[in-house]
């Protein structure tokens, strides 16, 4: 992957994550929250290349 | 009914699937089932009759869209998704991709309507290894662990199947003709993970050994375009007969039609194997490193599997010898057998088997069975000292009700961390740690003297474990404190 595609990723789970943890406090696990979750997912399987069968949490 | 599997694994994975959802169509029927796939490893569904319909993870559009300028964020094209998938109203979803983020798609489907299968998230947004199955993969299930439960057959106990030969099957193949001579091997030079293969110069040793004594033989290698160097590299140091490189040239249907022909497979634990598995064609494979034949390993009847932990340690010799053994139905028993009967898979090894304790350790936790005895003295120290540990955790939830949950949360958290070291440098301690952590984790969210009620009754568990391996005078002094 480009590393430049890697930067803007990693900024994008960042802002998510920051996001995810403000909501935490606040709400519950709610359908807008888990969306936000998958998507971090989503993007932090493409820098990390987890998408093996024994990747867990 | 509707049916969705979860696959968001690789081609070797999907393959080993293929008999789940096979199963899972006999199991229901009239049911439609549909697979969540990854679109760049969705060949590997193509034949496969009993899914009726294929959906893709717009992981590209997703990024994509991250840079885009146009008015769609990665946020609308993951919306659209989601709420295509949620609108199919799936009466269940089967996970078998054992993964944070098909756990969160998982929770996300789920409904008063809609029952789901495998690793979910609790009502709170925290991980949930769902079931009893799901449980024992999480817990004890990869690499440096004891199992010795093919993946195959543990996903088709998630859905409370047992696998039967007509799961192991390849698709049918119309109107493909091969132009391969009629005596071949195959070879996948590859793997999935560069520590699983085997070196290019290990080939062309390997190969020009078979080549000279076995003329009657073609080679022909497979693979995937990022492997078309190291076939060619092979093919460089191969000096004699008949190599066929078709390395980065194959479609799936034609590695079904290339290696339902061949006489064996040679090669790494990798998705050659698994289609090997589906058309019951032998292998030779070489299980290299931290790779556990045991939950990943051919299906094939009649394939031997050659352990070795470093590919410094690899033997041509051993392969020609492995492979001879194959082609002339000649009995060794210098390899890993395997025998397949009815669907069922079992590994037989007449070498001494030195991780038989933990393997009978698990089963004992597991399935009830006896436990098995040991002479590690460290081993019986750990247990002395993980006991010690246990027996303040419950010291510290009985006094919950009168001192509050935040006063021994902490002291708690302690104790599970000396519980997860000890796991980790004491020998087979882990498999016990590992099974504690797991059943913590499927504790739900509740009202306080709930969980406090839960965390009591794992801990009881885990004393009742550990009391099997302390001396009764022992146990009665650490019980009197």
């Amino acid at each position: 992957m480009e590393e430049n595609l890697k930067v803007l990723i990693k900024s994008k789970i960042s802002a998510l994550e920051a996001e995810i943890s403000k909501s935490e406090k606040k709400e519950k696990y709610t359908e807008e929250l888990q969306k936000k979750t998958i998507l971090q997912e989503i993007l932090k399987e493409q820098v990390q290349n987890e998408n093996t069968r024994f990747t867990t949490r | 009914m509707k049916i969705l599997v979860l696959q968001l694994a690789r081609l070797g994975d999907i393959f080993m699937t293929w008999p789940s959802i096979r199963a899972l169509h006999r199991k229901y029927p009239n049911a439609e089932i549909h697979v969540l796939c990854r679109k760049k490893y969705a060949s590997a569904l193509n034949g496969l009759k009993a899914v009726s319909k294929i959906k893709h993870l717009p992981t590209q559009e997703i990024i994509a869209n991250l840079t885009s300028v146009k008015k769609s964020s990665s946020e609308d094209v993951l919306n659209v998704f989601l709420q295509e998938l949620k609108s199919e109203k799936y009466d269940l979803v089967v996970n078998f991709s054992f993964s944070p983020l098909s756990s969160r798609l998982t929770y996300f489907l789920a409904s008063e309507t809609t029952k789901t299968i495998g690793y979910t998230r609790h009502s709170d947004g925290f991980f949930n290894v769902d079931g009893e199955v799901s449980a024992y993969f999480y817990a004890q299930v990869g690499t440096q662990k004891f199992n010795r439960f093919h993946v195959s057959d543990l996903m088709a106990s998630m859905i409370g199947v047992d696998l039967v030969s007509s799961d192991w099957m390849p698709p049918i193949i119309n109107g493909m003709t091969l132009d391969l001579p009629k005596n071949y091997i195959v070879v996948h030079v590859g793997a999935s993970e560069e520590h699983k293969s085997v070196p290019a110069y290990k080939w062309g040793k390997i190969l020009n050994s078979f080549l000279e004594k076995e003329s009657q033989y073609a080679v022909v290698m497979i693979g995937s375009a990022e492997e078309i160097n190291k076939a060619r590299a092979i093919q460089t140091t191969v000096l004699t007969g008949q190599v066929i490189d078709l390395v980065g040239l194959t479609e799936v249907e034609e590695l079904f039609a290339i290696i339902s022909k061949a006489k064996l497979v040679l090669g790494a634990d990798s998705m050659a194997m698994h289609i090997a598995s589906l058309t019951q064609t032998p292998c030779f494979n070489i299980s290299l490193g931290s790779v556990n034949f045991w939950e990943t390993g051919p299906r094939a009847n009649n394939s031997l599997i050659y352990r070795v932990t470093k590919s410094d340690e690899l033997s041509a010799d051993v392969v020609i010898q492995g492979l001879f053994s194959i082609l002339r139905k000649v009995e060794t028993s210098s390899f890993v057998k395997v025998i397949t009967q009815g669907g069922q898979t079992e590994y037989i090894s007449s070498k001494k088997d030195p991780q038989s304790f933990g393997w009978q350790l698990v089963k004992s936790i597991y399935l009830g069975e006896k436990r098995p005895m040991c002479d590690d003295l460290k081993f019986f120290e750990g247990i002395l000292k993980m006991n010690e540990v246990n027996q303040v955790s419950i010291q510290q939830l009985d006094a919950v009700s009168k001192v509050g949950a935040a006063k021994v949360a902490p002291i708690l958290d302690r104790a599970d961390e000396v519980i997860q070291l000890l796991g980790k440098v004491v020998p087979y301690m882990g498999i016990i740690s590992d099974w504690y952590m797991t059943e913590k984790l499927r504790i739900k969210p509740g009202h306080e003297s709930e969980i406090c009620k839960e965390e009591i009754r794992i801990h009881q568990m885990m004393k009742n474990l550990l009391r099997s391996y302390i001396p009764e005078d022992l146990e009665a002094e650490a019980n009197n404190g």
